[in-house]
């Protein structure tokens, strides 16, 4: 989700991000940060899925690096976080076999532990950089047999963007259309198209529309349309990481008691492309 | 001295029986008896006369003594004689056998002078002519078979040395004729693997006198006494060669494999001082499909002087069949992904996956068609014995029927497949496994636990010693250092219950400093069954640099090992033994019922490429069929055996004879040589003494022989013991003072 950007949304918020800067910043102290429990020494338990949310640190100022809304600054890597996790662990249990864990857990690419968790997911990766040693963790957990899966970037700008850094990572391979007829798409359910899910700041229960605007994405953001999914494959055919763009996936498992009809017409099929990708990711 | 005192040698005295002059037979003896007793007395009266005042406990010890005397006199006057059998003059043979095996080709001693030279000088100075006064001498030179010739121009040459079959091959030419007695020289260093029962050798009669050549010890010695190699190996998993190093002296020696050329591993051995044999279990790639023959070898150390018995040549046949394996897992989870990942592509594994994703819907992966596991587990015997391992997830036993639990108990008692059960949360005891039939299999017992018995836990992974010493658990070998120790920790585990009779544990995990099974298996019926305690082992993989291959590894050998043993419905084993090659088929339908119906045939190649068909008949077990065939030549053969002339032909390597065992604990076997000889009633000699031989043999009870008569009269001891007697009284009574 983006709210806001360029210079008029950081001049006009700049006192407000020097509030919520500090708020955040208690509120990491105290280890609690969006309903995610402190850290502590007891190891993670691995017998259960985590999708660990990606850590990292965005390009630009205030509308870009970070926005702010509902009453408080958010960094780009948090949008969504934690509840779309939550949400969606506590849909995989009901829906599937798997047994996923309803405590969030997120992970900087550095971490050591960044391979407890063979699924990454990051949001809103539009204005995302990496350090070097960020490309280098990426790459060796991808080599390894871990998942990313990038979500809700919107537009031309976003895109070459994201790719960019990507490319660092894997310099030899290139973003390829992962179409409907993929086995990913019927891996649980059945789904004929790519869903658009967009935030949903954006929509109402009137709406046609499903696009968001282009105003509130990086520019120039061209058309945004048509939501795709983009994979990473490896040698082998494999699949190694998914793009969800001009889609917003994660805000349809985060805002799926906004309302009934948010639910039924965008909840619904955010949940059935998350149990497909990730059967389809644990089982390839 | 002994033989002087009696006369005669000991043996003589042995073999003949005393007699007397025909006076002193029957009552003759009692009247004798009566004589001494009266003289006795008599003289004790005479004596006490004489020595008024000498208590009567001495007069009767003088009396006694005096009795003794005279009886010793009248023995003499019954002129004792020693009446035993003897060589009738000129009417006997004797047979001599010189081994002229490799092994007689080495040092008799420090001196430089061969064991076949020591053997051939001592017959030639002196026991061959003094055998020749005495008997008909035959000679025989001996190593597989005897062989009757002159001694000039021996050569020791000979790949065998079956010294009890070539006694008795000789016992056999003479049977009937009048043998005196078998004179083998030898180090006695035998070979023969089915050599006949040495009891049977006495049942001749003939006494076999063994004089032995060779020193009974080789300082610094060190030698490859065996290898044990699994005659089949899937390809490119580890092997585990295990080794029997015999040596005479502590140190370090380098043990290496090689195939060709091509070094495949070596490793160190460290020799204890007072042990004369060490064990070690060397491991090493099997590389691709096809027929290996492996040389084994120690680099010599410094005072090895025999070196022809330091390497060992082995065939090894790796498996170039495909395995099919059945991955039954009831929900996706990291462990199946990084699985089925360590598996893909494999050239040997076929996996074959079934997963439930939701509680009503599954998904197969790689199956070979629409039909295959569509109604989940395999319905018919024959669909699942199709496969050659069982791989159980975390899937409840309910979810299966009756029937379909016995179905994989079957599948291992009596298919001989592999099944391994993994961890989880619906897996082993809180999957509700611990129901009989397929409780009876499992390597472990299952216990339900209060919280059930799977949980998330840290643990590092330990190799146990069965572990090292296992195919299943080689995951790096010939490199130093433990790979398992650094593996990245477990992050789940399972307990388990006690560990059954035949189970072993493989692979341990450490939970709190506390040991606990991990990879244990067991043999089941004709299968093996086996547990894996965890779910995590995907970490091996995530945790990991990309470069580190352990995780594949593991799996890739794991089952491949474990479908290596699964029975194949058509299998065939081919043994050498007694110089001859036995072939044993087993032939199942697709269900693994026999099939006596069948009919066989076994096309046999050669190391000359000459080939010959021979027919498999059928034995009294169901299925089984069986051929034998006496090799031509040593060196490599091919059997490919042939089923209704229809099927595949199943082919098999055998290497005949060309391991040459000469060199193998190549000194003097003393302990062979005196028991031959005790057991057929002849003597175990030193070359050195060798010359003694024929003056033993003069008594010997086989051959034509004749009553013989030896006076022991003039014994030198019979003399010397008077003269005893006599000075013993007069000692006595000069000690008395009645003198």
């Amino acid at each position: 989700m983006f709210w806001g950007r360029g210079a008029l949304g950081s001049a006009i918020c700049f006192a407000v991000t020097l509030s919520a800067w500090a708020g955040t910043a208690r509120a990491e102290a105290t280890g609690v940060r969006g309903g995610e429990p402190e850290r502590t020494a007891v190891p993670v338990d691995l017998t259960r899925l985590h999708v660990a949310r990606v850590v990292y640190d965005s390009i630009g100022g205030m509308g870009e690096a970070y926005y702010h809304f509902e009453g408080r600054l958010w960094e780009r890597w948090e949008t969504d976080y934690p509840q779309a996790e939550q949400n969606l662990g506590k849909r995989l249990n009901e829906l599937t076999r798997i047994e996923a864990a309803l405590q969030p857990v997120r992970r900087r690419l550095t971490d050591a532990d960044l391979g407890d968790f063979p699924l990454l997911f990051m949001s809103d990766v539009g204005y995302m950089r990496f350090t070097t040693q960020e490309t280098d963790a990426l790459r060796e957990y991808l080599r390894n047999g871990g998942f990313l899966w990038a979500d809700d970037f919107w537009g031309d700008a976003e895109w070459a963007s994201f790719e960019r850094f990507m490319r660092q990572v894997l310099p030899r391979t290139r973003w390829r259309e992962v179409q409907p007829s993929h086995p990913l798409f019927r891996m649980v359910f059945e789904i004929e198209r790519m869903p658009q899910i967009p935030a949903r700041s954006f929509v109402d229960s009137y709406s046609v529309e499903t696009a968001e605007s282009p105003w509130a994405h990086r520019p120039p953001a061209g058309s945004l349309r048509n939501a795709s999914m983009r994979g990473y494959f490896d040698d082998d055919g494999r699949l190694m990481a998914i793009a969800t763009h001009n889609t917003d996936i994660a805000d349809g498992w985060e805002r799926e008691a906004y309302g009934h009809w948010y639910f039924e017409r965008f909840s619904t099929q955010s949940y059935r492309l998350g149990v497909n990708v990730i059967t389809y990711v644990m089982t390839h | 001295m002994v033989e002087w005192l009696f006369k005669y040698p000991v043996d003589v005295f042995r073999q003949g029986e005393v007699v007397f002059a025909p006076w002193f037979d029957g009552s003759g003896v009692l009247r004798v008896l009566a004589l001494i007793l009266l003289f006795g007395l008599l003289a004790s009266v005479l004596v006490g006369a004489r020595l008024r005042g000498l208590p009567l406990g001495r007069r009767l010890l003088i009396g006694a003594w005096q009795a003794a005397f005279v009886g010793v006199v009248l023995i003499l006057l019954a002129r004792p004689m020693l009446e035993l059998s003897t060589l009738a003059p000129g009417a006997n043979s004797v047979a001599v056998l010189v081994d002229v095996s490799a092994s007689m080709g080495l040092p008799a001693g420090d001196a430089a002078r061969s064991r076949l030279d020591a053997a051939v000088a001592a017959l030639d100075e002196g026991l061959l002519p003094a055998l020749s006064g005495l008997a008909s001498v035959s000679t025989f030179s001996f190593a597989a078979a005897a062989e009757r010739r002159a001694i000039d121009g021996l050569a020791a040459d000979q790949p065998d040395t079956h010294l009890l079959g070539a006694v008795q091959q000789v016992l056999e030419s003479f049977r009937g004729a009048p043998l005196a007695a078998v004179v083998v020289l030898t180090d006695g260093a035998d070979t023969d693997v089915a050599a006949p029962d040495i009891a049977l050798l006495a049942n001749a009669g003939v006494p076999v006198h063994t004089v032995g050549v060779g020193p009974l010890a080789l300082p610094g010695e060190v030698e490859i006494d065996d290898v044990a190699l699994p005659a089949r190996a899937p390809p490119d998993s580890r092997v585990v060669a295990q080794l029997t190093v015999r040596h005479a002296g502590a140190g370090e020696v380098l043990l290496k494999v090689r195939d060709g050329e091509r070094l495949l591993a070596a490793e160190t051995l460290t020799l204890a001082a007072g042990a004369t044999a060490a064990r070690h279990a060397l491991s090493f790639d099997s590389g691709p499909g096809g027929i290996r023959e492996l040389t084994f070898e120690i680099d010599a150390p410094a005072g090895d002087r025999l070196t022809q018995n330091n390497r060992m040549r082995r065939l090894l046949t790796v498996s170039d069949r495909r395995h099919r394996v059945l991955y039954l897992e009831g929900e996706p989870r990291w462990e199946y992904k990084f699985i089925r990942r360590a598996l893909a592509g494999d050239d040997v594994i076929e996996l074959n996956s079934w997963l439930r994703t939701t509680d009503r819907k599954t998904y197969r992966q790689d199956v070979s068609g629409a039909d295959e596991l569509s109604e989940g587990f395999p319905r018919s015997l024959e669909a699942l014995y199709a496969y050659d391992v069982v791989v159980l997830g975390s899937l409840a036993a309910t979810y299966l029927d009756d029937d379909a639990h016995r179905r994989l108990e079957r599948f291992i008692g009596e298919r001989g497949g592999s099944l391994i059960a993994l961890a989880g949360r619906d897996a082993l005891a809180d999957g509700g496994w611990d129901v009989k039939p397929l409780a009876d299999a499992l390597p472990v017992r299952l216990e339900r636990l209060d919280g059930g018995s799977y949980g998330s836990v840290r643990g590092r992974v330990r190799l146990t010693r069965e572990g090292a010493n296992s195919p299943v658990t080689q995951l790096l070998g010939g490199e130093g250092g433990d790979p398992w120790t650094t593996l990245p920790e477990l992050a789940d585990y399972q307990r388990l219950g006690g560990l059954k009779p035949a189970a072993t544990t493989l692979l341990q995990v450490l939970i709190d400093d506390r040991p606990l099974p991990l990879l244990v298996v067991q043999p089941y019926g004709l299968g093996t069954s086996a547990v894996l305690a965890t779910a995590s082992t995907w970490r091996w993989r995530m945790a990991t640099p990309a470069d580190d291959n352990r995780h594949g590894l593991f799996w890739r050998q794991l089952l491949r090992q474990l479908a290596e043993t699964a029975q194949p419905p058509r299998d065939l084993a081919v043994d050498v033994g007694g110089g001859a090659v036995e072939v044993r088929l087993t032939e199942r339908d697709a269900a693994f019922v026999p099939r006596s119906d069948a009919s066989a045939r076994a096309e046999v190649t050669g190391p000359d490429r000459a080939t010959r068909t021979i027919a498999l008949t059928p034995t009294a077990a169901p299925g089984a069929f069986a051929a034998r065939f006496v090799p031509d030549a040593p060196g490599v053969y091919r059997i490919d055996v042939t089923v209704d002339a229809t099927a595949e032909p199943l082919t098999r390597f055998v290497r005949v004879g060309a391991e040459n065992r000469e060199y193998q604990h190549a000194v003097r076997n003393d302990a062979l040589l005196r028991r031959l000889a005790a057991v057929t009633g002849g003597r175990s000699w030193a070359v050195e003494d060798a010359t003694a031989i024929p003056a033993a043999l003069r008594f010997s009870a086989a051959g034509v022989t004749q009553r013989e008569r030896l006076p022991l009269w003039d014994m030198p001891a019979l003399f010397l013991l008077l003269v005893l007697l006599k000075s013993g009284e007069w000692l006595l009574r000069r000690h008395w003072r009645r003198i």
